[in-house]
């Protein structure tokens, strides 16, 4: 019950009334129909027979008369004429009406009771045309002994059958007329209960649900009040937040304004390094030509290294052309040892000759110091030589392997220097974004600040609103308890001191001091509007601190 | 370039030529008066390894180079075998190893390039090989030691030279130093044979 709402609680209620009115008339309905259909039963079925009944009573008793007529002495038989007539006439009525009434729903036993009347009716008839046809045989004796003997028990038995007839009639008739009474006597108890039961329980459904929804009404009141109390605070919290939401995004722009500058720094950077990349490359590539020359350079050695091989082989032809020097040294000095010897055998003429062979084996002697001095020299320098062919093909092999290394340390270097330069570029190319983003951010930043100044107003709009949905609380609590609440402080009151001060007291209160505030704070710059001019806030902010 | 003319060295070949002709021609002109001064004697100066020894001119008939020696067999270890001079055939005595057995202190080491002195002797011409021949040095006779003390009774030399600035020089006895005797009675032994 407490989950439904109020509209269903009460059209519940509203259904609960219905159903139970609509039962009582549905009952009311059933009962006075059924009391109906047994009057108008009575009144179209027993009271017709009961009439019928009558009736054929009626025309026996004319036909009876009329045939009890004839039995009069002096009749002129005119008149008995006119009264076989009647009696006729009498009989086919009767019959025409005894046939109607046969023809009629009967109920059980009546036929029975009609068939005894139809038989005392056939006798009687029989008596009466035995009468009709005696007075036309002028048999006056038999006639009368008819009329005063036969007549007046047939008349007494017919009567008797026809008087059962209508008491069963008469009996029908009442037993169901207090049939019909008394059914509408308990229905009108029936009625007459259950309306006082549905009375009773839409009484009853009727105050709970009145109790109930007032006292929902009244905790959803509290419930509001207590909102009212936590929307308030929530709402200094809000502004206390905004405010400081104000001063950092003032902090974020300065931040931003510094991030700035030091992006301008790092792209000047950025662009020295690319300047730096640039004449970097210049150098490396002017470097790389100087190794190709100094590449071919150190070819050329090689080649003039080998020119010097060649060299040392010309040296050892020389060497071996001195060996030959040698042996002609060495022929000559024998030569003029066999010039001396044959001088000295020539004697005193070959003094001169002697002198000659003489001079001729130390100018042989000579030759032979000055070939062997040659030939030393010829061995030196193609040791020399060969030293230096040595040493310039290993050190010209160093160069070479050097100056490849160099040229790969170039190319590497160029690459690097490359990437250098690549990188600088997107370098560049991602600080200029992240130059816009930054002043995306500072715009987002002044929108933050504004965002900010305009949360602390809606702040301060809804401790107003507050206020005033407080005050809206305690009209609704009046409407549902009755009482008219003079004040607030009333409420203040009621609620109890525990909580310091009620809600709707400070709310009203500061919906009081909100006019006063906002024309004071609006003369303000928003991070320095005065939050503290109340103590509760005040409390309620050092609460939030320590939180 | 003037300065390096005097030089020796520099000298061109013709110049040297002309200088030589002119000290020979000097030295003809002055030799009577030399050869009344002095009486010299010719000896070529020949090398056992390290050592010098002088041969008298008179006994040699020509050098010559090492150019094919004939091997004899059965014959002393000094004989090195035969030379063909000309048609003429000689035998030659390695000198070294002849002075060996003569209190030759020298050490025998191949030589690269031998030469032989063809000596005329009393039994005819001998080679004798020499390791090289230096050169033909006239000394007055008064330089030449012949005294038995200095030799010290060494029969196979006959002198020695003494030149100021030249080492003590001795002078071989061909016939001894050659073994000549021992080779007649060498080929005395097999001739009787």
């Amino acid at each position: 019950m407490r989950a439904m709402t109020i509209s269903r609680k009460l059209s519940g209620l509203c259904i609960a009334l219905f159903v139970i009115t609509l039962g009582v008339g549905v009952l009311s309905y059933l009962n006075l129909k059924r009391v109906t259909r047994e009057y108008s039963t009575i009144l179209h079925e027993n009271i017709p027979k009961q009439k019928m009944a009558l009736e054929l009573l009626l025309h026996f008793r004319s036909a009876r008369v009329q045939a009890r007529t004839l039995g009069l002495q002096g009749l002129p038989s005119k008149q008995g004429e006119v009264a076989i007539q009647r009696v006729n006439e009498e009989f086919e009525s009767y019959e025409k009406v005894a046939k109607e009434l046969s023809s009629t729903s009967l109920l059980p036993g009546e036929e029975k009771l009609l068939k005894a009347v139809e038989t005392s009716w056939l006798d009687f008839k029989r008596v009466g045309q035995k009468i009709v046809k005696l007075y036309r045989d002028q048999d006056n004796e038999t006639l009368l002994q008819v009329i005063l003997f036969d007549c007046p028990e047939a008349a007494a038995k017919y009567k008797e059958a026809s008087f059962n007839l209508i008491n069963f009639q008469n009996e029908v008739a009442e037993l169901r007329s207090s049939d019909a009474q008394s059914f509408a006597s308990a229905a009108a108890q029936l009625t007459f209960l259950v309306l006082a039961l549905g009375l009773l329980f839409s009484l009853g459904l009727g105050i709970y649900l009145a109790r109930s929804i007032s006292q929902g009404l009244l905790g959803v009141t509290e419930k509001l009040g207590a909102s009212g109390q936590e929307v308030n605070s929530a709402s200094d919290s809000l502004a206390s937040i905004s405010q400081q939401l104000a001063a950092s995004s003032q902090e974020q722009a300065s931040s931003v304004e510094e991030v700035s500058s030091s992006l301008e720094e790092i792209s000047g950077m950025v662009s020295a390094t690319v300047q730096g990349s640039e004449s970097v490359l210049g150098l490396v590539t002017s470097g790389s030509e100087s190794m190709s020359q100094l590449q071919e350079a150190v070819q050329q050695i090689s080649e003039s290294n080998s020119r010097v091989e060649q060299l040392a082989k010309l040296i050892e032809e020389i060497g071996e052309k001195t060996e030959l020097i040698d042996e002609i040294v060495f022929q000559t000095r024998l030569l003029s040892f066999n010039a001396s010897v044959e001088a000295e055998r020539a004697g005193e003429h070959g003094r001169g000759f002697a002198v000659v062979a003489q001079e001729v084996g130390s100018l042989a002697k000579m030759s032979g110091t000055s070939a062997a001095e040659i030939s030393q020299i010829v061995k030196n320098s193609i040791k020399t030589a060969q030293e230096v062919a040595q040493v310039n093909r290993s050190k010209v092999e160093a160069g070479a392997s050097f100056c490849k290394e160099t040229a790969k340390k170039f190319d590497s270097i160029q690459k690097a220097t490359h990437e250098i330069l690549r990188a600088s570029k997107e370098q560049n190319a991602g600080i200029q974004q992240i130059n816009q983003s930054i002043q995306l951010i500072s715009k987002s930043t002044q929108e933050n600040a504004s965002s900010a100044e305009f949360c602390f107003e809606n702040s301060r709009t809804l401790m107003d609103q507050v206020g005033s949905l407080s005050s809206s609380v305690g009209d609704l609590r009046a409407m549902v308890t009755g009482k008219q609440e003079g004040s607030a402080g009333e409420s203040a009151t009621q609620r109890g001191p525990s909580s310091g001060e009620s809600n709707v007291v400070q709310l009203r209160g500061d919906a009081g001091k909100g006019q006063a505030s906002r024309t004071r704070g609006a003369a303000l710059p928003t991070g320095v509007r005065p939050l503290q001019g109340r103590t509760a806030t005040a409390k309620k902010e050092d609460a939030w601190d320590q939180l | 370039m003037d300065q390096f003319e005097d030089h020796p060295e520099n000298k061109k070949p013709e110049d040297l030529f002309e200088e030589l002709s002119h000290q020979v021609d000097a030295s003809l002109a002055g030799a009577p008066h030399r050869m009344l001064q002095e009486k010299k004697k010719k000896f070529l100066l020949i090398k056992l390894d390290k050592s010098t020894f002088g041969i008298s001119l008179v006994n040699v008939r020509e050098v010559m180079g090492l150019t094919q020696l004939s091997f004899l067999p059965n014959m002393p270890p000094y004989y090195a075998g035969l030379i063909n001079l000309r048609g003429k055939i000689i035998s030659a005595i390695d000198l070294k190893k002849s002075l060996i057995s003569h209190d030759f202190q020298g050490e025998s080491t191949p030589n690269k390039r031998p030469c032989v002195v063809i000596t005329e002797l009393v039994g005819g011409l001998y080679g004798a090989l020499v390791d090289s021949i230096v050169e033909v040095v006239s000394v007055p006779e008064a330089q030449i030691d012949r005294s038995a003390q200095t030799l010290q009774g060494a029969t196979v030399f006959s002198g020695i030279i003494r030149v100021d600035q030249m080492p003590l020089t001795p002078i071989l006895n061909l016939e001894k130093a050659l073994r000549l005797d021992e080779l007649l009675e060498l080929s005395a032994k097999r001739g009787a044979a």
